[in-house]
């Protein structure tokens, strides 16, 4: 095959290439094949954002079938204004799925994500379904236990819908009222906020009621200063060396594999922790990224 | 050669984007004995209208037991799709599902009702479809931000995206294990730590947190695969 020949192969080979991969990126944007960990304890069916597939239409029928197989069994009191309801039968059939399928559970999600029966349901903005707008805070101040993350979009509540149906002005005023809270936090993310109003604004720099609260076992140890940027830069750097290892990792089983070496089996993934396990693995982390945090913030600049 | 296939690679990928709505369900439409149909929609047209508002052009969609004609004679071209309720193509599986669906109690009318609704998601229309119920109201979008469209464009770039894993529903969720109480509690400290280093508030980075916590990723780790 002359040089001519060979270019023009390779010609063809790209464009092949880039037709399949241009095919490949839209089927994935239009059903994409990789899912992620599911949760299992039920949701609040009231806004539901899809994505279209088979396992969106095995979801549908699930629910379907459990929601009928609820009142089939037991019917219970049929004029009571509860009777018809759809979210204890979706509760019981995610809890149901997950045990089926128990890799659902798993952070990676599903292996064989491509099996229709292999749906995951994922948590949804908080401001897209906002229900609580009544109990929330009238001034503008912020509820800490269920924040938001931004501005209301959807208000959800019969109570408003039944009371000023019609009367957009009122519907609007409650938005407006709920957004202060929005906008009071939006204005504070940068600034510096007096007394830190929520837990996870970010714990003081010392925590000075966990030591006054609890006796202290064993010698005083130094208090760790660390900034949240201080601990957002680390834990970057962390996933950016991990990432590469497992890259690394890969190429040298390849390589082995190649050579015809001995197989070099994979790692187990780490086992999940309990509590404690986690915070001793935060408070090292934490001091770690006091030695390293000259080195992380060098790579913070590179990566900025 | 190259530059067609890289232009219609950007004409799908934008189409793709574009194709984004809500859905609203309003089933038996006829059947309630107290009601006329202008009742029956008065809810849903409330809805939708608050949207449409602030949103020209969003593609709104409407499931329902009415035909087009009487719906658009109550609400105009508010919808772009108008969509036959799941219920019409139910099937019982036995004579006691069939027996159950039946009856003209309002009990029973609600079943059907909610059943339809259920039926109805495995026929969205949109690739990422937003099901509301009708009595939401979508509130005008405060400054700066994109209101419901930009949210939803924010969950569809996430559905595009490698980095992170597909949902094919997402709803409010309820905590049942420990994981998952985990993410929906440090996902607020996630979205605090990213909006302080630049990222704005907002849906988009709100799920962004809660994939990357459910996923198993560091709450802050991440931070470089979310843009604003």
């Amino acid at each position: 095959m002359n040089f001519a020949s060979m270019a023009s192969t390779r010609c063809l080979d790209a464009i092949d290439a880039a037709v399949r991969e241009s095919t490949r990126l839209v089927s994935e944007r239009r059903r994409p094949c990789h899912a992620g960990a599911s949760f299992c304890g039920g949701v609040q069916g009231g806004a539901l954002a899809v994505t279209p597939g088979p396992r969106l239409s095995k979801f549908s029928e699930d629910w379907a079938h459990a929601y009928l197989d609820f009142y089939s069994s037991s019917k219970g009191d049929e004029t009571s204004s509860s009777w018809g309801g759809d979210q204890a039968p979706l509760a019981a059939l995610m809890d149901a799925h997950c045990n089926a399928h128990p890799e659902l559970a798993l952070p990676s999600g599903p292996v064989n994500s491509s099996a229709p029966e292999k749906w995951t349901v994922g948590a949804l903005p908080y401001a897209l379904n906002v229900r609580d707008a009544s109990e929330r805070p009238s001034d503008a101040t912020l509820k800490c236990t269920v924040p938001l993350m931004g501005p209301m979009l959807v208000l959800h509540q019969k109570r408003y819908l039944k009371e000023y149906l019609g009367t957009r002005d009122r519907l609007d005023s409650v938005c407006s009222t709920t957004n202060k809270g929005y906008a009071w936090l939006s204005a504070n993310v940068t600034a510096e906020i007096e007394g830190k109003r929520c837990k996870w604004m970010g714990r003081p720099e010392v925590n000075s009621t966990i030591s006054t609260m609890r006796p202290r076992r064993g010698p005083r140890r130094q208090a760790v200063r660390t900034s949240d940027r201080e601990v957002v830069l680390a834990r970057i750097a962390a996933a950016e060396d991990l990432r590469e290892r497992q890259v690394q990792d890969r190429l040298e089983r390849r390589r082995r594999r190649k050579r015809g070496g001995p197989l070099v089996k994979r790692e187990p993934a780490p086992r999940a922790a309990s509590l404690s396990m986690r915070n001793r693995q935060k408070r090292k982390e934490r001091l770690n990224m006091r030695r390293g945090a000259e080195s992380v913030a060098y790579e913070a600049v590179a990566l900025a | 050669m190259k530059g067609q296939l890289l232009g219609l690679l950007l004409l799908c990928s934008t189409a793709a984007q574009e194709e984004i709505g809500i859905c609203y369900t309003r089933n038996n439409a006829r059947d309630a004995n107290r009601h006329t149909v202008k009742d029956n929609l008065r809810k849903v047209l409330v809805a939708a209208q608050s949207v449409r508002r602030h949103d020209a052009s969003l593609p709104l969609c409407l499931f329902t037991d009415l035909d087009r004609d009487t719906v658009e004679s109550y609400a105009g071209p508010l919808f772009r799709h108008i969509l036959p309720d799941g219920f019409a193509t139910f099937m019982p599986r036995s004579e006691a599902e069939k027996e159950l669906v039946s009856g003209a109690s309002l009990s029973r009318a609600k079943l059907r009702s909610r059943l339809g609704r259920i039926l109805n998601l495995a026929r969205a229309p949109y690739a990422l479809t937003l099901f509301l119920d009708d009595d939401t109201f979508a509130c005008l979008p405060t400054d700066g931000a994109t209101g419901v469209r930009g949210a939803l464009r924010a969950l569809q770039r996430r559905a595009g995206t490698k980095t992170y894993r597909h949902y094919d529903v997402r709803a409010h969720t309820f905590a049942k294990h420990r994981r998952e109480k985990i993410a929906l509690r440090d996902a607020h400290e996630c979205a605090w730590a990213l909006a302080r280093d630049g990222s704005r508030l907002g849906a988009g980075l709100e799920a962004h947190c809660y994939d990357a916590l459910m996923q198993g990723a560091d709450s802050a780790s991440v931070s470089f695969h979310f843009s604003t």
